[in-house]
């Protein structure tokens, strides 16, 4: 708790009165949210085939979910279309984002609106549009759910620049232009390393999004190799037992290992280059 | 002299999708839904139209005055807990919302079997529409409170220690310098949840008990019972208030840009 302590010079701005409200609405927002999370991992350790039952604390649902090739199909499809589909928004909008400081600032103001129109439109609208447009050009439903699911995180993706958009200096893009660099080599030596933290930070929130998409998989997606999410669609009044949660966990910890692994990785690479870089100066 | 330049695609690249994969769709899907009315479709749009929008906005209301709490809390945190209370609402994020639905149902037949046994009355919570607004305001409050926490960057330290100085109280300090900053953005979340919130169909399948159905969820029976044309009809019926909805929320980030770029 003592973590949650507000800053002491924030005391004399917010009051007690203030303060004493927030930290009640807080606690209850919190609370509002992580109660089911706290449920799930119960009902998924100690959850039995009768509904709302706990029994003794076991795995059984784990091993019942992972030894079933269908689920397992269910979770790499699930993890392969997130990394890829958030990767696609991300590289979408980190082109955009280095165009626009070349570009006019009514491009740019009407870009940046027309790609939050999207996050606007009715999923559901759209999702139906999909169905329908994949059916008359006969595209495949998995690449329809790729292209839709990368639309939603376009709007995501932007956000998460945008307000990061300070972290590049419009200066060194054009100085660098003004030099002789190519847009190209600009892009990729220049952008890219003033704006990796947003675009690392982008990617990583879309690629939560992704992962709980649910529209596009439940109208697109019929049989075959699914998503998990519309794996858990389709338990929806015909499933009681604790799958469901035992489904979610384990997408959970796939994903904390996912990030685990990812910061692993980019310690190595930072650890590396720091030792190469010390090791040219003693050169 | 060349015509397309790399920056010229690099700048047409998100158009370019946007064209291909929004507008393409929608565009052919209006133009063949969009001219035959179903008869039903009077019958049964209005009320769910109103059910949809009623339900969504106060769900949304409240996950913008929760999530909005939690962004001024998160303000005023040490940078340690600041990290720690991101991570926890990050936390629930990673479940899934389906699983959360599923979660709901079952919290909720305990509560109102313990409200049972202490009252002796049964209390029904599931498959209500307090059961639908309490499990969207549960999966919205995330939203709100990362869209509001963006919108208090601009709030500084020195700001309020200025009007501090000044001889300004602190529940004065509040209304006056803080709230107006997270308005904006909270106006900005309201507008963007709702858009969201108006889209949901799994809370009123899994919560609603057939009690309370939006548009989504009626398009999405009429699909999986063979109706696509009429399921889709529903569905362009919820494109009208959601374009509503959109449009001003483009104009209000057009002015809000167009005050930041200084036109």
């Amino acid at each position: 708790m003592r973590r949650f302590r507000i800053e002491p010079s924030a005391y004399a701005f917010l009051g007690t009165s203030v303060r004493r409200t927030l930290l009640l609405a807080s606690m209850l927002s919190l609370l509002w949210i992580l109660l089911p999370c706290a449920y799930l991992c119960i009902w998924a350790i100690c959850g039995t085939a009768e509904r709302d039952q706990l029994g003794v604390p076991s795995l059984t649902w784990f091993a019942d979910l992972l030894s079933d090739q269908d689920w397992l199909w269910s979770f790499l499809v699930s993890i392969s279309y997130a990394l890829s589909c958030a990767a696609a928004a991300c590289v979408l909008i980190a082109l955009f984002a280095y165009s626009i400081h070349f570009a006019s600032r009514w491009f740019e103001a009407a870009s940046g609106a027309s790609i939050l129109l999207v996050i606007l439109s009715p999923v559901v609208s759209l999702a139906l549009s999909y169905k329908y447009f994949a059916g008359v050009c006969s595209i495949p439903a998995h690449w329809a759910y790729g292209v839709g699911n990368t639309l939603m995180l376009l709007p995501i993706a932007y956000a998460g620049f945008e307000a990061a958009q300070s972290h590049v200096a419009r200066e060194r893009l054009q100085a660098g232009v003004i030099l002789g660099a190519s847009h190209g080599s600009n892009f990729l030596y220049v952008f890219l390393p003033q704006a990796w933290r947003p675009l690392v930070s982008s990617y990583i929130l879309c690629f939560l999004v992704s992962l709980d998409e649910s529209v596009f998989s439940i109208m697109l997606l019929d049989t075959g190799r699914v998503p998990v999410t519309k794996r858990l669609w389709d338990l929806v009044g015909v499933d009681s037992t604790p799958r469901p949660a035992a489904a979610a966990i384990i997408l959970a910890l796939a994903v904390l290992l996912l990030w685990g692994l990812a910061a692993v990785g980019a310690r190595v690479i930072r650890h590396s280059r720091r030792s190469s870089r010390r090791k040219h100066a003693l050169l | 002299m060349k015509l397309v330049t790399t920056r010229h695609l690099f700048s047409l690249a998100v158009p370019l999708f946007l064209t291909a994969a929004y507008l393409a769709p929608l565009a052919s899907w209006i133009h063949n839904f969009g001219s035959a009315v179903d008869s039903r479709l009077l019958m049964i749009a209005p009320k769910q139209l109103w059910t949809t929008i009623i339900y969504s906005s106060a769900a949304t209301a409240i996950a913008v005055a929760l999530g909005g709490a939690l962004a001024i809390y998160h303000r005023f945190l040490v940078p340690d807990g600041r990290r720690w209370l991101s991570l926890l609402v990050c936390l629930s994020l990673f479940v899934g919302f389906i699983a959360r639905n599923f979660a709901w149902l079952a919290i909720l037949g305990f509560i109102e079997e313990g409200l049972s046994s202490v009252l002796g009355v049964r209390i029904y919570l599931a498959y209500s529409a307090f059961a639908v607004v309490l499990v969207m305001t549960s999966a919205l409050v995330p939203l709100a409170f990362f869209v509001i926490s963006n919108g208090l960057r601009p709030l500084r330290d020195e700001q309020l220690e200025a009007a501090q100085v000044m001889g300004v109280a602190p529940h004065q300090l509040f209304r006056a310098v803080i709230v107006p900053i997270a308005l904006r953005s909270a106006s900005l979340a309201f507008l963007l949840i709702l858009a969201i919130a108006s889209a949901y169909f799994v809370t009123p399948r899994i919560l609603g008990g057939g009690k309370v159905d939006f548009i989504g969820t009626t398009a999405v029976w009429f699909l999986n019972h063979g109706d696509s044309t009429f399921a889709n009809q529903l569905g362009l019926t919820l494109l009208v208030p959601g374009s509503l909805i959109s449009a001003s929320l483009a104009l209000l980030v057009m002015r809000w840009r167009g005050r930041q770029l200084g036109f």
